[in-house]
């Protein structure tokens, strides 16, 4: 079960920032730009699925996402947890371990036949589910999973990540359009300050993240990719 | 005939969900077009298979060309072999892109 103290949200982001640093979850790559799903081109990659790795970073995460949603969302507002395939999957189990809940996932498409084929594990009519993945960049696959929770009969308002890119102010509108709250432990702005802070990145690449974290699509185009969210 | 779905890739970016609508386009196409069910198929499966290997990947732009160059390719050879109108003509077609596909470990 939970049994951290409830941690000051800048010092969670700082910490979720250090520990995605210091085991290389991060990747800068300025002159060999990275593609989103969405097909923005992107001089920065995140690869949180290195986090199930390292267990004290993992623990340390957990205890941070269990402390954001009793204090955000409530200590008796969740009745199940679902981690969205594939990366989600390890995350929720390990939220559902803190909080006592029950867990299912979801899968990217549906196998079989019925409204519960997308989704694994018990799920009853109303049950109130909170979404887990590692991290959203334009909130896409948040949407696709949580319809396809609601479709098996789970009311879904809340969804968390480990980490938000928070560099496309579509993101957040678009998940309030389907009455979906994103919480995070952190941005690309944490990740920025911390590295910039202990010399992670030199001062050229540094100045290209930063045109692109404030101009995302005007970077992508620039640089082969899209120039709008699709 | 088939390059409807080059064009898909392009209007969306060349992007994983460009690659999610293609499959989604050749697979109906490919229902609806029994004179060209496998090739759409073919290729239907082709762009399914490169948006479940590579999404969330670290994948890079000049990836992203190269794919989109082969997938052209494989297209280019389908609208040959099909404006030839042969039947050992297409046929030869699917298999060479097909071969092509399987060296590729695209499928």
């Amino acid at each position: 079960m939970f049994s951290n103290a409830f941690a000051d949200r800048g010092l969670v982001a700082e910490m979720t920032a250090k520990m995605l640093l210091e085991v290389n979850a991060v990747h800068f790559n300025s002159d060999r730009p990275y593609m989103f799903t969405s097909g923005i081109a992107s001089p920065v990659y995140i690869d949180c699925r290195k986090l199930i790795s390292y267990p004290r970073v993992r623990e340390t995460l957990m205890d941070f996402s269990a402390s954001l949603i009793l204090r955000d969302i409530g200590f008796e507002q969740i009745d199940a947890v679902a981690g969205g395939e594939t990366a989600g999957i390890p995350f929720a189990a390990w939220i559902a371990q803190k909080l006592g809940l029950p867990m299912q996932y979801v899968r990217k498409k549906p196998k079989g036949f019925g409204r519960n084929a997308q989704v694994e594990g018990e799920i009853t009519e109303g049950q109130r589910v909170l979404l887990v993945e590692d991290l959203t960049t334009d909130g896409g696959s948040k949407i696709r999973f949580c319809e396809a929770l609601r479709r098996a009969g789970a009311v879904v308002n809340h969804t968390i990540v480990v980490f938000y890119y928070d560099i496309f102010p579509e993101t957040k509108t678009m998940m309030a359009d389907h009455n979906l709250t994103l919480h995070s432990l952190a941005t690309w702005h944490d990740v920025l300050r911390v590295a910039r802070k202990q010399g992670h990145i030199d001062a050229n690449t540094l100045r290209e993240v930063e045109v692109f974290l404030n101009e995302p699509l005007e970077w992508s185009g620039r640089n082969g990719g899209s120039t709008r969210l699709m | 005939m088939f390059d409807f779905l080059v064009e898909t890739l392009e209007r969306h970016g060349k992007s994983i969900h460009a690659y999610r609508v293609c499959a989604e386009q050749g697979y109906s196409a490919a229902a609806a077009t029994p004179d060209a069910a496998a090739a759409l198929f073919l290729l239907a499966r082709l762009a399914e298979a490169f948006a479940d290997v590579n999404e969330r990947m670290p994948i890079t732009a000049s990836d992203v060309d190269s794919a989109f160059v082969r997938f052209g390719g494989h297209v280019r050879q389908l609208n040959a072999a099909w404006s030839d109108g042969t039947e050992t003509a297409r046929l030869a077609a699917l298999n060479r892109v097909a071969g092509e596909m399987a060296r590729d470990g695209a499928a």
